[in-house]
């Protein structure tokens, strides 16, 4: 284990870099293609309706228009739900959600393609929406799927069952009881949705554009078209940021543009603007929460209750494993020896929520330390402490009764942020702390992270890398997970340079493109690292087994005393007789020797019982601490946030300016969702901050000042030497941690996030009173 | 159709453009530079930043009627400010990469836009003006942090001290 500061190690610059910051990167926009044809989608008005007809004959005869599609006219099955097959491509019957797709159109220009959508005219029998997830859920509501078998609202239902409840509050010396409440978080990469689909000669269709996952747009242009996989190409365009908005989202929208490519065999650009980017694709699942807490007197935790009820929106698209995310990480990286927890997902006439980096867990790290530091409160004990007291060692089982696997490094994470925030020497009791205008806090989140899909995913949770070694050296690496800014294009070749003993300058990667290599599932649950670099690490065995035999000859030498480092090969007893990779590559090509492999890595299968919530439930974890110092305006509202301090156990760090760069954006990520980002719609439903100007994001000028990141490096079980998942450990503690120190700065709960400054101001005044606020 | 002329990246142009076109499309469409990006269409996120006789404005919301005699530089035109050696970049740009303040990407021609800005305006620039300068680009994956160390770097060896 070390806990050296990234900084202070070598700085890789990233293979990308370079065209990005000379603007000639090209991402899904800039493509073009002489005959291309825009799309435009029919969106429906409201919320919730049955559709009875649409008329599309006057936007059918306008010149230049040359595609209406319907749902009558999809050769293919008209379906395009990931998990649950709940969700058309264009709707036939109902609309559930206010911008749910009715028809498509591809003109010859975008405004034209604007104009024809207005232009068709669909005859709508409204229903009145249906928004409340808690009303929702009660029976002899008005059901938004009445198609499917169940007569209720109900998308997804998990449970954990651990111990003696009753026994569990019997132990407790106090009891702590809370409503939560998380908002929704509209993921705002600054490239909006964007695709080109061309027919090929060959009838295939090549589709390109701003993804995170390949496969499942693969999947879903198949369906609706009715080719076979074989015969749609997808290759990944450059990425400007995904954070999960680009996961299955882009399954619905291009294969919508596949559909008019199909219809009119020309080449058809989908590319949404910023507003109906913001109306029309997911976002992080609201929750509404109730937590009871019970703990002894030195604040070991006896009993827990979470109930966790999040809003699915109009389809399922991945709320059932988002809210088993929820599920599992709802009691934090604590021994808990009675639980009990039920997570909801329930169906509403909004745009469907889904991914969104952390996928459900820092909502559920809100509810549980938000509760920790109530439990703190009550018994007068610092938070730090009581995390420390209940944080899971190795062999304890976690709250579904199974060991973590090496989780060494997560009590350090807590220790190492206590030493480095300077926590012993500046926190102070709730509200204990300066008076008058400005008042300091500081807070403290812990969390654990399932690494990968974990139970539910584990049929897809396989992937590949192809590595092919030129006669020149020169090695070129294909995979299956994208670039999203996350830096896959540049970890990865350092793996492949570890694994082989080239330098990173060897290694080239090829784009991403479903014609390489077969399904390596979606980039998704901070799992690209781990399952590509352990794919990379079968293949480069492969290759070495090969060209070792041949290096140990020409070098004279036996096979075991075979080192191969840094482009060179020598036999260690003579280091100065070495010959260049280079000189290998070229013999071995003269010797036909079999340059390329394919490697290909299967996660170890995890279990979940859905009745007790027993199980593994992942095959590793990731550990973090942040905490956050903040200062509260009490006359304003306004939180600025002054500090973060963020351990990570990371397992071990291959491009620390990576995790660093992930860390400071998850920082001001959950930073955003903490205090600014706040999701506005009026009484129907329909999204009013749809634009930069009313979503607020974090600025330059709302950067947290002092971000230190700092990496443990306890190695993981099955990471590709020792890596465990950092891009979303990087956010999820976040909010928590902001929310924390709000609480602990002015003395008052914090029950709901965004904590915006209004909703501030206002729960200060009403504890305080008319002009208790202006003590100073 | 109004003809319009105007200066981009030091070579003079002539464009026909429709009233309602603006500077990014006309960039974009006609001129075939793709290097400033559309992000929001209204102003907010600075993705499509250029500068106009020197001074950064948001190419969305600069109808491209009204450039006509102006000086425009993109993204592209950003290297050749800097009297480097043939083909190098601005010091700006070649920070960025060092320290790797580049994520996804899709913000930074606008935010090396006002980056270069800046130090033209102020070599060396304290913590608050370098912030303010860049309150108008939005990035979403870096949290800024390492954008104002690229700038920083750059503005050092620019030769200013900040």
């Amino acid at each position: 284990m070390s806990a050296n500061p990234p900084a202070q190690r070598d700085i890789v610059r990233r293979p990308d870099a370079r065209a990005k910051v000379t603007g000639k990167a090209v991402y899904a926009a800039d493509l073009i293609r002489s005959s291309m044809l825009f799309a435009s989608i029919v969106e429906s008005p409201h919320p919730f309706a049955r559709v009875r007809h649409v008329d599309a004959a006057d936007a059918r005869a306008m010149d230049g228009v040359e595609a209406v599609l319907t749902a009558a006219d999809i050769p293919g099955r008209n379906q395009i739900g990931v998990i649950q097959k709940d969700q058309p491509a264009i709707v036939s019957d109902w609309v559930r959600h206010p911008g749910d797709c009715v028809a498509l159109v591809a003109a010859d220009s975008p405004d034209l393609a604007h104009r024809a959508a207005q232009a068709v005219r669909v005859d709508y029998e409204v229903l009145e929406p249906q928004l409340d997830t808690l009303k929702n859920l009660e029976r002899n509501h008005p059901l938004i799927h009445p198609e499917r078998d169940q007569r209720d609202n109900l998308c997804s239902r998990h449970k954990i069952r651990r111990g003696d409840m009753e026994a569990g509050w019997r132990e407790a010396d106090v009891v702590v009881e809370a409503d939560l409440e998380t908002g929704a978080q509209e993921h705002m990469y600054l490239e909006p949705m964007a695709c080109l689909v061309t027919p090929e000669p060959d009838g295939r269709l090549r589709v390109e554009g701003s993804m995170q996952c390949p496969y499942y747009v693969q999947a879903a242009v198949a369906s609706v078209t009715g080719l076979p996989f074989s015969k749609v190409r997808v290759i990944q365009g450059t990425t400007g940021g995904g954070f999960g908005g680009k996961e299955d989202t882009p399954s619905e929208f291009f294969s919508r543009c596949a559909l008019l490519a199909q219809a009119v065999d020309r080449p058809v650009k989908l590319f949404l603007d910023r507003e109906q980017d913001v109306r029309l694709t997911s976002k992080r699942h609201p929750t509404r929460m109730h937590y009871r807490v019970g703990a002894k007197q030195d604040g070991t935790l006896t009993a827990i209750e979470a109930r966790i009820v999040g809003d699915a929106g109009a389809y399922a698209t991945l709320t059932p494993v988002v809210m088993y995310r929820s599920t599992v990480h709802a009691c934090g990286p604590y021994r808990v020896p009675n639980a009990c927890v039920d997570t909801f997902g329930v169906y509403t006439n909004r745009v469907p929520s889904g991914a969104f980096r952390g996928f459900g867990a820092p909502q559920a790290c809100f509810g549980i330390e938000t509760m920790m530091d109530r439990v703190a409160t009550a018994l007068q004990l610092d938070p730090c402490e009581v995390r420390l007291r209940n944080a899971l060692r190795p062999g304890d089982e976690a709250v579904t009764s199974h060991a973590l696997p090496s989780c060494d490094g997560l009590e350090d994470t807590i220790r190492v942020a206590r030493e480095r925030s300077g926590w012993s020497q500046n926190w102070h009791p709730p509200g204990a702390g300066s008076t008058g205008r400005y008042r300091d806090g500081m807070g403290m989140a812990t969390i654990h992270y399932g690494n990968s899909l974990g139970s539910p995913g584990w049929y897809l949770d396989a992937s590949g890398a192809h590595l092919q070694v030129n006669r020149d050296g020169s090695v070129a690496l294909a995979i299956g997970h994208t670039e999203l800014g996350q830096g896959v294009l540049t970890v990865l070749p350092l793996i492949v340079a570890q694994a082989l003993g080239v330098t990173r300058e060897h290694v080239t990667m090829r784009p991403v493109d479903t014609d390489n290599l077969p399904d390596c599932g979606p980039t998704v649950a901070s799992r690209a690292t781990i399952m590509s670099g352990n794919a990379i690490l079968d293949a480069a065995g492969q290759l070495l087994d090969r060209l070792r035999p041949l290096g140990a000859k020409l070098l004279d030498g036996e096979e075991d005393e075979l080192q191969i480092e840094e482009g060179k090969l020598y036999i260690r007893s003579d280091p100065e007789n070495f010959m260049t990779w280079e000189e290998l590559a070229e013999e071995a090509f003269l010797a036909n020797v079999h340059l390329a492999a394919v490697g290909w890595w299967v996660a170890p299968p995890s279990t979940f019982d859905s009745e007790t919530g027993v199980g593994t439930c992942y095959f590793q974890y990731a550990y973090a601490t942040h905490v956050a110092r903040v200062q509260v305006d009490t006359w304003t509202g306004k939180v600025r946030v002054e500090k973060f301090t963020c351990v990570h156990d990371v397992g071990r760090a291959i491009y620390p300016a990576g995790i660093e760069g992930q860390v400071e954006g998850g920082v001001s990520q959950g930073v955003g969702y903490a205090l600014l980002e706040d999701l506005r719609e009026n009484p129907s439903g329909h999204i009013l901050t749809h634009n930069f100007s009313t979503y607020i994001l974090p600025s330059a000028m709302e950067a947290v000042p002092d971000v230190e990141t700092v990496c443990l490096e306890y190695p993981a079980p099955h990471g590709p030497l020792g890596v465990r998942s950092v891009g979303e450990p990087a956010i999820i503690p976040v909010a928590s941690a902001v929310a924390c120190a709000i609480a602990n700065a002015i003395g008052l709960p914090v029950d709901r996030i965004p904590c915006t400054a209004e909703r501030l101001r206002l729960a200060w005044r009403s504890a305080a009173g008319e002009g208790g606020e202006i003590e100073a | 159709m109004i003809l319009v002329s105007f200066e981009v990246n030091g070579t003079a142009v002539r464009v026909e453009v429709e009233p309602q076109d603006t500077l990014l499309d006309v960039l974009r469409q006609s001129l075939g530079l793709l290097g400033s990006k559309e992000g929001c269409a209204e102003g907010e996120c600075g993705a499509c930043t250029v500068l106009l006789d020197g001074l950064p404005v948001t190419a969305c919301l600069v109808l491209a009627a009204k450039v006509e005699g102006c000086s425009v530089t993109t993204i592209e035109g950003v290297a050749s400010m800097w009297k480097g050696e043939e083909g190098a970049l601005h010091p700006v740009q070649e920070a960025f990469i060092d320290v790797g303040a580049v994520q996804c990407g899709y913000c930074i021609p606008g935010m090396i836009v006002s980056a270069v800005s800046l130090l033209e305006r102020d070599p060396s620039p304290d913590e608050k003006t370098l912030r303010q300068a860049l309150a108008g680009n939005f990035c979403r994956c870096t949290g800024y942090n390492k954008i104002f160390e690229a700038v920083r770097r750059a503005a050092n060896r620019m030769g200013g001290d900040l």
